[in-house]
């Protein structure tokens, strides 16, 4: 029994811990590749090449001053990054990194990974009311709405690569990508499905709820110290939660790109790796290249575009797998 | 007692809790965050049903968006926290009798044995 525990205690931290570092170290990747992008340098103070950067932010972080303002609700303004950061973590339960290494290989991962996400807009929600500020109130609505929104589509999305797969356990949706990964037959969706995680994710170019310049940093701006700390971690894990879901809907998990000798030499979690790398430097290379939308252009997109484009696909993808009758197995 | 009782019992007792809560929170905000509590106990419920995709989509769809709209709603109305004007033993009568009649149908469900005559000549549609 008490076996049990410590080696559960075990697992959860192995996979805690490392998204914690990835998370600190994907700031300073961000802030290294729109340097690069924009032909400067970024960190390059704190160690070799930035590298301790991550550290000095979250030690200046620890020694803040915690701010709790005056008119605010005191218990749902502490709560609110507590949920938004729990939430962000919770849904790293279900990714498998490799053939079978899953915390939880649930038989509905895809839908608990929609509630998780679900659930995390009452992190932002509750914290911009808490604030009792208008800006933070607008912010916190506006990006409640948008996350809403985008979820729709990337509802639908997903159900255009379940049919393909068969499964919601995300393992299986792997393995349906032997043959070929998801991204080639559907790229249309590939691209829908990126942009909807842009959005659901409140990142540029869709990142006008928190904006520095637009209103005043939106729903967070009342937060000092832990609480910014534990919503800037919440935003990265919710980044990294999205590029984990691209890879292993389109670009097949952790199965190499080709099933024989050079590529089954790296073993799958490092292909599982690289390939998330790939898709967080899309996310960034996309924030250093595009304007920012406004806020009923961004909804628009949502609700009159991505919408029936993605309900679209859904009813061809249904089409053709039932006019060929080519039924995943499962 | 093994595990899944132990839950049931700390699921339901949390349901109840959060479902008074909602009722008679000062704060309308409150109300609608006690009623998420509510649905995802419920969602622990089901789970213990073993029906994990009715827990999923109860988290999807209630607490993803049912109550969303609820929270938008309420925040946007500009409430001010009232305190109740008369008292609740007001509604006692009518209300005491209506529970009576809930409770006797519950009774009734759940054992037949203890009103002999519903057993078995009573037929459910």
């Amino acid at each position: 029994m008490i076996y049990y525990l410590i080696s559960w205690i075990l697992e959860i931290l192995i996979i805690v811990v490392p998204l914690l570092i990835a998370v600190a170290y994907f700031t300073l990747a961000e802030r290294k590749v729109i340097a690069s992008i924009q032909r400067r340098r970024g960190p390059n103070t704190v160690g070799i090449w930035g590298l301790l950067q991550p550290l000095a932010d979250g030690l200046k972080l620890l020694v803040k001053e915690t701010i709790l303002p005056s008119n605010s609700n005191v218990i749902i303004f502490v709560l609110a990054p507590i949920i938004t950061f729990l939430l962000s973590v919770l849904g790293w339960a279900v990714v498998p990194y490799g053939e079978t290494i899953v915390l939880a290989d649930l038989n509905v991962g895809i839908l608990y990974i929609l509630a998780v996400s679900s659930l995390g807009v009452y992190g932002v929600i509750t914290a911009g009311w808490s604030s009792n500020s208008k800006y933070a109130f607008i912010g916190g609505l506006r990006s409640a709405a948008q996350m809403v929104s985008y979820e729709v589509s990337l509802g639908l999305i997903i159900i255009s690569v379940l049919l393909c797969a068969g499964s919601l356990n995300l393992s299986q949706i792997v393995l349906a990508q032997e043959a070929i990964w998801f991204i080639i037959p559907l790229f249309p969706v590939f691209i829908m499905f990126f942009i909807s995680a842009l959005a659901e994710t409140n990142r540029a170019p869709f990142d006008l709820p928190e904006a520095e310049a637009e209103l005043v940093a939106g729903f967070n701006v009342e937060y000092s110290a832990m609480g910014f700390a534990l919503f800037f971690l919440g935003e990265y894990s919710n980044i990294l939660m999205m590029c984990a879901l691209t890879t292993i809907l389109f670009l097949g998990g952790w199965l190499p790109p080709f099933a024989f000798l050079p590529f089954t030499l790296i073993p799958g979690p490092l292909w599982f790796g690289l390939k998330m790398a790939l898709i967080g430097f899309l996310f960034i290379w996309v924030r250093a290249s595009y304007p920012r939308y406004r806020y009923d252009q961004l909804m628009r997109l949502g609700w009159k575009v991505f919408l029936p484009l993605s309900l679209a696909w859904v009813l061809l993808v249904a089409g053709i797998l039932v006019g060929f009758d080519w039924y995943p197995a499962f | 007692m093994n595990i899944e009782v132990f839950l049931f019992y700390v699921f339901s007792s949390l349901a109840i809790v959060c479902s008074i809560m909602v009722i008679s929170a000062r704060n309308p905000v409150y109300s609608i965050l006690f009623l998420v509590l509510v649905f995802c106990n419920a969602a622990g419920l089901l789970l213990l049903l073993e029906t994990d995709f009715l827990a999923m989509l109860l988290l999807i769809v209630y607490v993803g968006a049912v109550a969303v709209l609820f929270l938008f709603v309420v925040m946007m109305l500009n409430v001010r926290i009232t305190t109740l004007k008369e008292s609740v033993l007001r509604y006692l009568p009518v209300g005491g009798l209506i529970i009576f009649i809930f409770f006797f149908e519950v009774l009734s469900v759940i054992n037949g044995d203890l009103v002999p005559f519903f057993s078995n000549k009573f037929v459910f549609f």
